[in-house]
């Protein structure tokens, strides 16, 4: 195995160990932590693929931006704890769906016949950027809409004050 | 590294986020269920456009509006967290600034 193959199964480890700790662990910080560390998986994953851009990206803006605003989030107002829904047989339910649903998908997404990869693979940064800049452009605009409402509502909710005197 | 690793990956992490969002009772456990499927998306993505058809890179593409979907996403959740924390206390010292 090169050194590519050990780091796919170590990102890929760390993204599902770390993914099954945010959804099982009991209190809601420890669950942060461990999004952050199954976005850092997500990010070997991608720079296994040779994704560099989209590695930093991941990392930089899931593994750390948005685990830190959750946190903070989470030590201004602690949510009830523990934060999971209550019933073992509820948990068990929920447990067997999930592996059904996994068992299902990854069945269908392996099963299908992908087509074999043709045309050139591109990898650099500034491809990404003349792509970005042209034949994605409308993608683009509409991601800065989303980025730019996205923090226009954030400030519109939490500037709102409650009518009536206090 | 296949394909099909990449994929059973990718569909592990998709259904751990769906998982979660309905797992967990607060916002902010939706976020974290919307932020893992989102990571899982990029993945399937990633994979489906470098290893298959005629696109190889397109995946790059996606990967990054998805990301920025994600941020805009979890945002949203933890001010509507916050918001709703604030209302439910009447607290002042909820301001996040």
């Amino acid at each position: 195995m090169n050194w590519s193959g050990l780091v796919f199964g170590a990102s890929a480890a760390l993204a599902l160990g770390a993914g099954a700790g945010a959804a099982f662990a009991r209190r809601t910080r420890h669950a942060v932590v461990a999004l952050a560390a199954a976005m850092c998986g997500v990010a070997g994953i991608c720079l296994t693929l040779g994704n560099d851009f989209v590695a930093i990206a991941a990392l930089t803006v899931l593994g750390a931006g948005v685990p830190s605003v959750l946190l903070a989030a989470v030590l201004l107002a602690p949510p009830a704890e523990p934060d999971l829904r209550p019933g073992a047989a509820r948990r068990a339910v929920l447990a067997a769906l999930g592996a059904v649903c996994f068992g299902a998908l990854a069945l269908l997404l392996t099963r299908t016949p992908w087509a074999p990869p043709g045309g050139s693979r591109q990898t650099q940064i500034e491809w990404l950027g003349s792509r970005l800049l042209t034949d994605h452009l409308l993608t683009l605009g509409l991601v800065c809409l989303m980025l730019a409402t996205a923090a226009m509502g954030a400030v519109a909710v939490l500037r709102a004050r409650r009518a009536g005197p206090r | 590294m296949t394909l099909a690793a990449l994929l059973v990956v990718g569909s592990g992490l998709f259904v751990l986020g769906i998982v979660t969002a309905v797992q967990r009772r607060s916002l902010i456990g939706m976020a974290l269920g919307l932020v893992l499927s989102c990571g899982a998306l990029i993945v399937l993505a990633s994979a489906l456009f470098d290893l298959t058809g005629d696109e190889p890179s397109t995946g790059q593409v996606v990967a990054v509006a998805v990301i920025a979907f994600a941020a805009a996403g979890a945002v949203l959740l933890a001010a509507l967290h916050l918001a709703a924390a604030r209302a439910n206390r009447g607290a002042e010292d909820l301001e996040p600034w």
